[in-house]
């Protein structure tokens, strides 16, 4: 049997870094916490569909998982969707528990889960949302009309959330949007590559 | 070869905590800094904490709208 592959990527130690350097403690185990509840749901779902993870990726696009196994359209969007419903089930126990102690960090870690979870079903590569999007347009259209429908509406949503971004700046917001953007813009991914090693989240 | 880059991410977030430790005014005036150019008027952060306390109490459509709806009233 191979063995899990563990690749640290130069960009995934810079943001590491940056993140530890720069945030707060309890921003830090807020940000931790929302993206450990994410992960955790994909590799839940890997496991329970019992197939196998191959590989950890981490580079500046964040956790890459690669597994594999026999499996179906069905079991590559559970797995796709795990990520988004674990971390929103984090959010809303976070955010009850907050409630209860009044501790501020519980709060803050619930809103950042849910809000990466309302980024990452954007249906646009290499969120979860586009992979959703990709297994299941190619299941209804077929493979080719499927991979052309997700590159070119993870362009548009890319290209829109540029639009949003530069205008939020212009109105003096902050760059927040356009940095989110412009990651999505240059993670995009090719849907030809995808397709023919589906099996990442 | 991925022994090296063990030891380099290794390096990096000691790197990084140590500087974090012997210079926290530096730390703190780059987290400034960083909120200022990303989230000028503290909009993001307000979004976050909203959406973090609403939820249990709201439910998620409700706190997804009231969250669309604050934002907007932002910009």
């Amino acid at each position: 049997m191979r063995r899990l592959s563990v690749d640290l990527a130069s960009g995934g130690i810079l943001l590491a870094a940056a993140l530890l350097y720069l945030l707060p403690p309890d921003r830090l185990l807020a940000l931790l916490l929302a993206a450990g509840a994410h992960e955790l749901g994909h590799l839940l779902m890997i496991l329970a569909l019992g197939l196998r993870l191959r590989g950890l990726r981490f580079d500046g696009g964040g956790l890459c998982m690669e597994y594999a196994g026999p499996t179906n359209v069905l079991g590559h969007l559970l797995i796709a969707a795990s990520g988004p419903l674990a971390g929103t089930g984090w959010a809303w126990w976070a955010s009850a528990l907050a409630d209860r102690s009044g501790q501020l960090w519980l709060a803050d870690s619930a809103g950042l889960s849910l809000l990466l979870t309302l980024y990452n079903l954007l249906p646009a590569l290499p969120l979860d949302g586009g992979r959703i999007l990709l297994h299941l347009s190619s299941a209804v259209l077929g493979d080719a009309a499927g991979r052309r429908l997700t590159e070119r509406l993870s362009l548009a949503v890319g290209c829109a959330m540029l639009a949003a971004g530069i205008w939020l700046l212009l109105r003096g917001l902050g760059a927040a949007l356009l940095l989110g953007a412009v990651w999505l813009l240059l993670c995009q991914e090719s849907p030809r590559g995808l397709v023919k090693k589906r099996q990442i989240v | 070869m991925k022994r090296g880059r063990y030891l380099l991410a290794l390096l990096f977030l000691l790197a990084a905590w140590g500087l974090r430790l012997w210079y926290p005014q530096i730390r703190e005036e780059a987290w400034q800094l960083t909120q200022s150019v990303l989230d000028r008027q503290g909009t993001l952060d307000q979004l976050v904490r909203t959406l973090g306390r609403e939820l249990s109490q709201e439910g998620l459509t409700e706190t997804i709208s009231l969250g669309l709806q604050q934002t907007e009233g932002r910009a």
